[in-house]
């Protein structure tokens, strides 16, 4: 590595992770909890492959194909990971532009953030096998030449999804380059990936709802064995990593094994020359061309018509909204996609819970999903001032009332939050409701609207009032806030907590009854609705209470 | 038009007082230049009296409304021009300038005809209807113009106006300055251009360290014409004979610098590793051809 290379590789880590000197103790304990976070989450993946080991290895004797399987999802995840990765560090990172005043050539801009993104790479796909390894290798009883092999294995797996990356990349930048100014195309692609992916991981989930519920009986059915055997016997190129492992148990395998390694030693050099010579060739005209076009703009006419204050400042907040893809997607494809995720949590609860705690629970259940889900859109509100970063000095000089200006967000932030509720609660009433399933009656799901609609002009006003205390103007080039900040954290967990009390409170009281000294007190009916509605509008009086009377002082004292 | 009394300012968390006792009274038909150096207190005069900055004392009245009382009347008199020409770059350049326009109330026909005059002026009109975001710095400086001429404010405040502008807009800038206030208004502008303000101003003010220090009148005045640069130099505490003397000179004269070393300065801005024996012996030449062209 020449010495250009590493001073270029030096200078990307420090920039991504920082320096190490002078963190304060508020670092030290966010970096506490971030690690232990992880920690917990990765055991749960542990805690997953092993079930899932176990299933297929253990009580349906499908050890090849589960290893097959495995390879072949890794790899498709690794290359999904990794073509993110390359696309972000290599193209969209906005050092190129600085980088390229330097006297260094883009073949060492490139070879210095490969390294980095394969080394992330290699990382991600060691966390990822190494614990499936080892418990394959357990619940198989492997021997120790499976252990060696995997380690093998697992590096030439983590080769192959960065070589691909680097292909897919090009094509996927120059896309990027001429699709960025569809807004509204974007927007519909994303809310279609959202809907799709979470459709997606509810039905795995149902399925795996099921499979716990039924558990003694055999997984699965001849059927859907022998797809899986014949999926696994033809799944090539990915199936010679497994027949590398697999062989290794097999007596006088030696010669299959390396056969087998041999073919992927083969491929994964055919497609890194192919990477090589393509990124070789096209990074640096990629690169320059982004750069070139990264101020391409949406061209359009507007029509000369006098509106209302209310309407301009209406329309400049949307358009700003609609014209990010990180604004648009936090919040319109959140709020279009809560309704398709509102009935398939229903759904899950409904097939669940016929079984154990029954439909009772599901009024309190839509409660709790579609309160949760209008925290995440409504979160977006508690960035209301910070997202005009460098502008925010035009919201003081203009001829509004600071009130006025903020009702007009509350407004807008509120009527998406509400649409979307009040869809939800349609879908629910239409499909659980007297016509549908019969689960629930229409003045339940009419009440839940009424709650939750109280419940986002509160969590609106509350997530305004947290950002107009304090904010931070914290924005990229292009104006976008460059993260979330902690008020959004704060709004959310609040939310949270909300959608839980709230969820909690309506399920239990539907399904335990109280009685005390021969009277039944149960809550049963309409009453805890009305006690949920009571507490909702004082949670309203007390949010608008917080924000309006001070508003005018708080807003005149913030300086960006 | 505009009245400032004892105005005071005082940053959070900060010991200094950024600005102090500031007394300023602008009549209808002037142009007031506010100098200072960097960081003597002009830009938070400017945003205290646009709205922007809360102050700690003092009174700022714009048109006889009080900005502290009846800030949107006030506002509705003001046009501002920030320094940092920040804009709403997701806008095109109309729709920002349509926004503006409707809240300060411009019936649509007059919209119009003002912003089709402006872009046509400042040579936006093949740019209007592109996001501002693809603007260059220049661009931005002149949508913030128009932006801020659009409703035909009474006052129009501009914080160092004439940065990253071409020679064309800073004299359609210049132009409009004037035409604007022979219609009876006011124009309040910061700068760091003397000479500018010299021809340009009816009255000018210095500010140091948050407090104004002078306030004199520069039209029909030749003496004081004559002697803004050196009280500029004297008020703001960087009076320093030979640098004065400097700076008067590249009023007057030819500021480029000698040709004779060129060969030596391109010779030795290349300077390689390994190569650097051989830059010093081209220097040691250079010096002793240099030399003996003097001694003829």
């Amino acid at each position: 590595m020449n010495f250009t290379v590493w001073t270029l590789f030096k200078l990307d880590l420090k920039s991504r992770h920082g320096s190490t000197k002078a963190i304060s103790t508020k670092d030290h304990l966010k970096r506490f909890f971030n690690v232990a976070l992880s920690i917990v989450l990765y055991a749960v993946l542990i805690a997953v492959f092993y079930y899932l080991t176990e299933m297929f290895v253990v009580k349906s004797q499908l050890g090849f194909e589960f290893l097959v399987i495995v390879t072949f999802v890794a790899l498709i995840l690794l290359t999904i990971v990794g073509t993110g990765n390359v696309v972000k560090n290599l193209y969209f990172s906005g050092d190129n532009e600085l980088l390229l005043r330097f006297p260094v050539s883009g073949k060492d801009v490139l070879i210095a953030k490969s390294i980095y993104c394969f080394v992330s790479n290699l990382v991600i796909c060691f966390m990822l096998l190494f614990p499936f390894y080892i418990i394959f290798g357990a619940l198989s009883g492997m021997n120790v030449g499976y252990y060696f092999l995997s380690i093998i294995v697992m590096f030439l797996i983590s080769l192959v999804p960065f070589f691909v990356a680097n292909l897919i990349a090009i094509p996927v930048m120059q896309l990027v380059n001429h699709v960025k100014d569809k807004f509204l195309l974007i927007l519909i692609v994303l809310i279609l990936l959202l809907c799709g992916g979470f459709i997606l991981y509810m039905q795995l989930l149902k399925e795996v709802v099921q499979y716990i519920e039924n558990n003694n009986i055999n997984l699965f059915s001849p059927e859907v064995t022998q797809n899986i055997k014949a999926f696994a016997n033809g799944c090539y190129p990915f199936r010679f990593y497994a027949d590398v492992l697999a062989y290794s148990q097999v007596e006088g395998g030696a010669g299959q094994v390396f056969l087998n390694l041999l073919y992927i030693v083969l491929i994964e050099a055919a497609i890194a020359v192919c990477a090589y010579f393509t990124t070789i060739k096209c990074y640096y005209k990629t690169i320059l061309y982004s750069i070139e076009t990264g101020k391409t703009a949406l061209t359009t006419k507007s029509k000369i018509v006098l509106r209302t204050q209310f309407s301009a400042l209406f329309r400049r907040e949307f358009f700003l909204i609609f014209r990010s893809f990180n604004y648009s997607f936090q919040y319109l494809a959140m709020a279009v996609a809560a309704p398709v995720m509102v009935y398939y949590c229903n759904d899950l609860a409904v097939s669940y819970g016929q079984s154990t705690v029954g439909s009772a629970i599901v009024p309190g259940l839509t409660l709790m999903v579609i309160t949760l889900f209008t925290t995440i859109i409504v979160s977006f509100a508690s960035t209301t001032v910070s997202r005009e970063g460098m502008c925010f000095y035009h919201t003081k000089i203009i001829p509004v009332s600071y009130k006025n200006q903020v009702l007009v967000k509350l407004f807008l932030y509120g009527i998406v939050a509400l649409i979307s509720t009040a869809v939800s609660c349609l879908v629910v009433g239409l499909v659980f409701g007297p016509s549908g399933k019969g689960i629930m009656t229409s003045l339940e799901a009419f009440l839940i609207f009424l709650i939750s609609a109280i419940l986002v002009v509160s969590l609106t006003c509350m997530s305004i009032r947290v950002d107009i205390k304090h904010p931070t103007f914290n924005v990229s080039g292009d104006g976008d806030l460059v993260s979330a900040n902690k008020n959004v954290a704060l709004t959310i967990a609040i939310g949270v907590i909300m959608a839980v009390l709230f969820g909690l409170f309506t399920m239990l009281l539907s399904i335990i009854p109280f009685q005390a000294n021969g009277q039944d007190y149960s809550l049963g009916g309409y009453s805890k609705y009305l006690i949920l509605l009571g507490v909702s509008v004082i949670m309203l009086v007390c949010t608008t209470a917080t924000l309006f009377p001070t508003l005018n002082r708080d807003y005149r004292k913030i300086v960006a | 038009m505009l009245t400032i009394k004892h105005l005071v300012k005082k940053y959070p968390r900060s010991d200094r007082i950024a600005v102090n006792d500031i007394n300023i009274e602008l009549k209808p038909g002037e142009i007031f230049g506010f100098l200072g150096q960097n960081g003597a207190g002009k830009s938070t005069t400017i945003k205290c009296l646009t709205g922007i900055l809360p102050f700690d004392g003092g009174s700022i009245e714009v048109c006889g409304y009080d900005l502290a009382k009846e800030p949107i009347m006030a506002k509705f008199n003001i046009g501002y021009v920030p320094d940092n020409h920040s804009v709403y770059e997701k806008l095109t350049g109309v729709e920002y300038v349509n926004y503006v326009a409707d809240l300060y109330r411009v019936p649509a026909d007059i919209r119009k005809e003002r912003l089709e005059r402006y872009l046509k002026i400042f040579k936006l009109e093949n740019a209007a209807n592109r996001q501002i975001k693809s603007y260059s710095h220049g661009m931005k400086q002149k949508i913030c113009i128009i932006a801020a001429l659009i409703h035909e404010p009474k006052l129009w405040v501009l914080d160092e106006p004439m940065m990253g502008l071409d020679p064309q807009s800073t004299a359609e800038i210049i132009a409009h300055m004037r035409e604007h206030c022979a219609k009876g208004n006011t124009v309040f502008f910061s700068s760091h251009n003397l000479d500018l303000v010299k021809k340009l101003c009816h009255r000018v003010a210095i500010i140091n360290e948050g407090e104004i220090i002078d306030t004199f009148d520069l039209k029909d005045n030749p003496e004081n014409q004559e002697n803004l640069e050196i009280r500029f130099f004297k008020i703001t505490g960087t009076y320093e004979k030979r640098l004065f003397e400097d700076y008067a000179a590249q009023e007057m004269s030819d500021a480029r610098p000698d040709n004779s070393t060129q060969d030596y300065q391109i010779e030795s801005a290349v300077k390689p590793k390994g190569k650097q024996k051989e830059a010093e012996k081209i220097k040691d030449k250079t010096d002793k051809k240099r030399d003996k062209v003097k001694a003829e």
